[in-house]
């Protein structure tokens, strides 16, 4: 078989941290190679080199056998390489026909052929077997019609290597059908696919071989037909949870909120938990199984469509955040930069920033010692690391950071925490030290809902687990002899309902 | 980091260093700048599109802008003028012209809020929307008044000081206080820094911008009333431009377009520089026509300053 693409011993480190070490793969004409691991273990960085993305810091990509260089994106494109990205990127308001053509469209003097476009992009889906209408704007398409046009642009593009990352992600069942029949077709027509996914029954589908990174390092490439899926579970995971989740264990007290039969639609179906005080309930699932719009909804961020919560006494249903931390709840959200924080205000500011903490007077008035005393305890007690409670955050580490964006959000002295991918971009000795945070809680008897995509830390931080997949609870347990592979077998939609 | 701090340093004083620049050229070149008459001149002519420019700020610090001000000013100098000719009233003329003001703010709040439109689109609909009532109300005609008492709200001084000044000093330290010491203001700074994180800490985000663009046409309309007084009139055509004049002020004195960031001491000084630099060019017998370059001239600087020293900043972060 011909080799399309390949890449020697690429290595990559961010600031010192080396996140690519040595990868070599290669991708066959005609075949869908699936590239597989854990959050961070390399697969984006590695698919922006071969973009042009990013520059490898050494080892080189041939294409055809050919070594190439490829500084930027229009590079890559050149090679006949290209790349879907998981949020598709279309203009809105143009008609498909001009989305495939964009900057390159065909005119009749300074006119543009709108008739010759259409019929050549109709023609380009005809080969995938697919029926488009190139007159329709892009805003009115789902998005399994989007991701189609994506990929007729792509062909438009004469590419012959295509890369997929999560392309199912927000598709339906029949949709996902319908995508593996266009992968076959262009399988069959010589183009080779690198197809990026947490979903391992899907890769099992539509991949010939499955390719497995796990921190920055190939560490496995298995031919689907002759693999079990625990073998590929196992590679991803690793065998050793490391030492340190240093979880403590509290004598657990009432109950601190009680979430029944919560749904929101297309997000989340029928989710009920309780957790007590002094526990920490983990709840697994890939990015994008409902769990981020499930805290969201708690928190009062987004609408319920039914169902209730309960916090003590009170019953909260379509409240706002301000009441959701009238009621002893707090939200970590996962996404510090967007959501956590108000970047070019101070450590200080931001950790009084809610209405709820006490920095003020009854009239508003802020009291400069209250406001100082405040934010001196919480970089002691949570170890943030500043030169001084003035520094704007922006200029913190991404541990430091999400320890001041925990810091505001405990200063409203909630009961109950939901911490949302807390040690997401956090270099070890800041996860650690989160951890430490948490531990805090529980001595406090504080409730706390830890929401992660990362399995071992879910396993090393929970008492008990929920792993949630499209949207519903497949399973929950006390975390007792729990196996990582287990878990993740569930998340990924491997044991059904097992 | 020590160069950073510099930059930022720099960023702090810069328009306080040109202030003083200006001041010591005209000390040398004419001795009829630094007279009380003419200071107390500055001091009135400045007072009140400063007073619009305190309001303006806080719009633009909250992420927002409001274009209707000028609109608020026209419409109500014009009721306020109405009143008091009709009833003699001056206290209630007073009350009611300020009225119009909070109430338009209260509209473009709700609709900025509620509807999430661009606060630029809908400032510009109700400024239009206003300037016509204004027009139509008074058929484009001013209302003159003859009332004695009511002249001296705009027209009178204490000692040197123009009342009108003492008003300016009056709105300065009781918004720079809001905006510095209370919840309140750190509020509005949030929402203009980050409005999802804002949302997410418990801060009633709709409610805070509603109030922002409330106090907005509360001080136009304010201003509104004090120019009434002191030309003695409702003018149908007053307010042209005091929008921007009012953003250039906030701008020069340090104002982010993109909000989070500003202060309302930084907008007095940019109102002064603008006040100081046209009556200087006025001493010096240049043409009017060229204040305007003068001033578009001076922002232009301001913003590519600031954008320099805010480049400086972050790449060495």
């Amino acid at each position: 078989m011909d080799v399309l693409l390949s890449t020697d011993k690429i290595c990559k480190s961010f600031m010192g941290n080396k996140v690519l070490n040595d990868i070599s793969i290669d991708i066959h004409k005609g075949e869908c190679l699936a590239l597989v691991g854990e959050n961070g273990a390399g697969k984006s960085t590695l698919m922006k080199i071969i973009c042009g993305i990013y520059k490898a810091d050494s080892g080189s990509i041939r294409v055809n056998g050919k070594i190439v260089n490829i500084n930027r994106p229009s590079e890559a494109q050149d090679q006949g390489i290209a790349i879907i990205h998981q949020e598709l990127n279309l203009i809105p308001n143009l008609t498909v026909a001009q989305n495939i053509f964009l900057g390159k469209e065909k005119t009749r003097g300074i006119i543009i052929d709108d008739k010759n476009l259409n019929s050549e992009a109709e023609l380009l889906a005809m080969k995938l077997g697919v029926k488009i209408n190139p007159d329709q704007l892009v805003s009115t398409l789902t998005v399994a019609e989007q991701q189609i046009t994506e990929i007729v642009k792509v062909l438009s593009q004469n590419a012959d290597i295509i890369i997929m990352d999560e392309p199912t992600a927000s598709l339906s069942i029949e949709e996902t059908g319908q995508l593996f029949e266009i992968i076959n077709e262009l399988r069959k027509s010589g183009k080779g696919i690198i197809y990026i996914s947490h979903r391992l029954e899907e890769i099992y589908k539509v991949a010939q071989r499955i390719c497995v990174l796990r921190d920055g390092r190939l560490v496995n490439t298995f031919i689907t037909e002759d693999t079990q899926i625990d073998a590929i579970v196992k590679s991803m995971v690793g065998q050793s949870i490391s030492e340190f989740y240093v979880k403590h264990t509290y004598e657990v007290g009432e109950v601190a909120i009680r979430v029944e039969n919560l749904s929101c639609k297309k997000e989340f179906y029928d989710i009920s938990f309780e957790v007590r005080e002094g526990e920490v309930l983990g709840i697994a699932g890939l990015m994008g199984a409902g769990q981020t719009p499930l805290a969201r909804c708690i928190y009062g961020l987004d609408k319920i469509d039914s169902g209730s919560i309960v916090i003590g006494e009170k019953k909260l249903k379509n409240h706002l955040p301000s009441i959701s931390i009238a009621n002893s709840l707090g939200l970590v959200t996962e996404n510090r930069k967007e959501e956590g924080l108000i970047l070019q205000m101070s450590i200080k500011e931001n950790i009084g920033l809610s209405p709820w903490a006490p920095i003020s007077n009854q009239k508003g008035i802020i009291n400069k010692k209250k406001e100082n005393d405040l934010a001196n305890h919480s970089i002691e007690k949570y170890d943030i690391k500043a030169n001084s409670p003035h520094q704007e955050t922006v200029l913190l580490s991404g541990g430091n950071q999400q320890k001041v964006a925990i810091a505001k959000v405990l200063a409203t002295n909630p009961k109950v925490v939901i911490l949302c991918e807390p040690t997401r971009g956090v270099d070890v000795n800041g996860k650690v030290e989160i951890y430490n945070i948490m531990n805090q809680l529980l001595e406090q008897k504080k409730a706390v809902i830890l929401i992660s995509s990362e399995i071992p830390e879910i396993l090393g931080m929970s008492d008990r687990i929920m792993v949630i997949y499209k949207g519903r609870i497949v399973y929950e347990a006390k975390n007792i002899d729990l196996k990582q592979e287990d878990i993740m077998a569930y998340a990924t939609g491997g044991h059904q309902n097992g | 980091m020590d160069k950073r701090k510099i930059w930022l340093i720099a960023r702090k004083y810069a328009t306080l260093a040109v202030l003083c620049l200006i001041l010591v050229v005209m000390f040398f070149l004419t001795d009829r700048f630094f007279t009380i008459k003419n200071l107390s001149n500055v001091g009135r002519q400045i007072s009140l599109n400063a007073i619009i420019s305190v309001g303006m700020t806080m719009v633009i610090i909250s992420g927002g802008i409001d274009l209707s001000v000028g609109s608020v000013v026209a419409m109500s100098s014009c009721i306020c003028a109405s009143v008091l000719s009709i009833t003699g009233n001056i206290i209630l003329a007073i009350m009611i012209g300020m009225l119009i003001g909070v109430i338009v703010g209260l509209i473009n709040g709700l609709l900025i809020s509620k509807t999430g439109i661009a606060p630029f689109i809908i400032t510009l609909s109700t400024s239009s929307i206003c300037g016509g009532i204004t027009l139509v109300y008074t058929r484009a005609r001013p209302i003159p008044l003859n009332n004695t008492p009511f002249k001296a709200i705009g027209q009178g001084s204490i000692s040197f000081l123009p009342l009108p000044t003492i008003y300016m000093l009056i709105t300065f330290i009781v918004f720079a206080f809001i905006m510095t010491k209370t919840k309140f203001g750190r509020y509005i700074y949030a929402i203009g820094g980050n409005e999802k994180a804002s949302v997410v800490a418990g801060i009633r985000v709709k409610e805070t911008k509603t109030l922002v663009y409330v106090i907005g046409g509360f001080l136009a309309a304010f201003t509104g009333v004090i120019y009434t007084s002191r030309l003695s009139s409702g003018v149908p055509s007053l307010g042209a431009g005091f929008d921007m004049q009012a953003i250039t002020a906030a701008v020069i004195g340090g104002t982010s377009m993109s909000g989070g960031r500003g202060s309302i001491w930084g907008t007095l000084l940019g109102a002064v520089i603008i006040g100081v630099l046209n009556n200087a060019l006025n001493l010096l017998n240049v043409n009017s026509y060229y204040q305007n370059i003068v001033t578009g001239v001076v922002v232009l600087f301001a913003v590519l300053f600031d954008h320099f020293i805010q480049t400086r900043v972050s790449s060495k972060s």
